[in-house]
């Protein structure tokens, strides 16, 4: 049974066919989610809810656009309301990390936990509006034209919020491979705007 | 590219054991969270509805519409003229005796119309 027959069954509240979509989908999901909220927990939660909200509204999915979109767009929409109701964003001070995290360095071997550690925070600095057609498009491989159509936005604000997400990441993880704390963070978050 | 060597790094994650059973486990309850909700809505609305029509029945009905006699009162008198043809009424009368009655025009002044 191809994604459009399934969710067609599912449409009809066919439970063993939504189970078989969720096979399909759920690593995908919780990846997605977890890269972009940096908690397991939190993206487990979500990816449920993610799926709760297709069973609940199947009917409102049309064939014209992929089903692995619309999805993906249910998941961006709770991931991003999700950063938004977070009042308290972790900032910690690299002053304060063991020396193994303090600074980045870029050893092409095996995962160094700096620039990985460093990466991380980046990515939560960076504002959703960024966030999401970056982690889009260089973790979950989608196109422009896809990820156009997840965040419901012409494919020119797409390239340019992917552009400049990519520069403030960079932005970030040089100041951190120097020893900076992320001072451009606030910044990031606040004037984000494409 | 270099943003994108470095996103490989990041560790990919996967659902946990019996993530599928959880959220078809979630299913029941949120049907019937789903319905209670519907069925709250319908009653609201209907009820808001009847607050709004017995508001609009009141209001037109207490505010708007007069007492009779001062809407009479307010009702411009109006002049019904009416000529009578004494000839006809005289032919039409019925066969019994008849009574045959004389108007009297007391006003030289005024029209030879009955005013009501």
């Amino acid at each position: 049974m191809d994604e459009q027959e399934l969710i067609s069954h599912v449409q009809e509240g066919d439970e063993a066919a939504f189970a078989k979509l969720m096979g399909l989908y759920k690593n995908r999901i919780v990846n997605y989610l977890y890269q972009f909220t940096g908690d397991y927990q939190k993206a487990v939660e979500l990816s449920q809810e993610t799926f709760l909200r297709v069973y609940f509204k199947a009917d409102k999915y049309k064939p014209i656009a992929p089903l692995s979109s619309w999805i993906y767009t249910i998941a961006s929409n709770l991931a991003k309301t999700e950063v938004k109701k977070r009042r308290k964003m972790a900032t910690v001070s690299l002053d304060d990390l063991p020396n193994s995290f303090n600074a980045g360095t870029y050893s092409e071997d095996p995962p160094d936990p700096g620039l990985i550690r460093n990466l991380r925070e980046a990515l939560d600095a960076l504002h959703p509006r960024y966030r999401v057609p970056v982690v889009l498009k260089d973790m979950e491989g989608f196109s422009q034209e896809e990820i156009a159509r997840i965040i419901k936005r012409p494919i020119g604000t797409v390239k340019a919020r992917i552009s400049r997400g990519r520069e403030y990441l960079k932005k970030m993880l040089e100041n951190a491979a120097h020893g900076d704390t992320y001072a451009s963070k606030n910044e990031v978050r606040e004037h984000g705007r494409a | 590219m270099e943003e994108r060597n470095i996103f490989d790094r990041l560790e990919r994650v996967g659902a946990p054991e019996g993530f599928e059973a959880r959220v078809l486990a979630e299913l029941p309850r949120r049907k019937e969270r789903r319905s209670h909700a519907l069925r709250t809505y319908r009653y609201a609305f209907a009820g808001a509805t009847a607050v709004l029509l017995a508001t609009f029945v009141l209001v037109n009905v207490l505010v708007f519409r007069k007492p009779e006699a001062a809407r009479m009162a307010a009702m411009e008198t109006v002049q019904v003229m009416e000529t009578m043809d004494y000839s006809t009424e005289v032919h039409n009368a019925s066969y019994e005796p008849r009574t045959v009655y004389i108007l009297e025009q007391v006003s030289e002044a005024s029209p030879q119309e009955i005013t009501y």
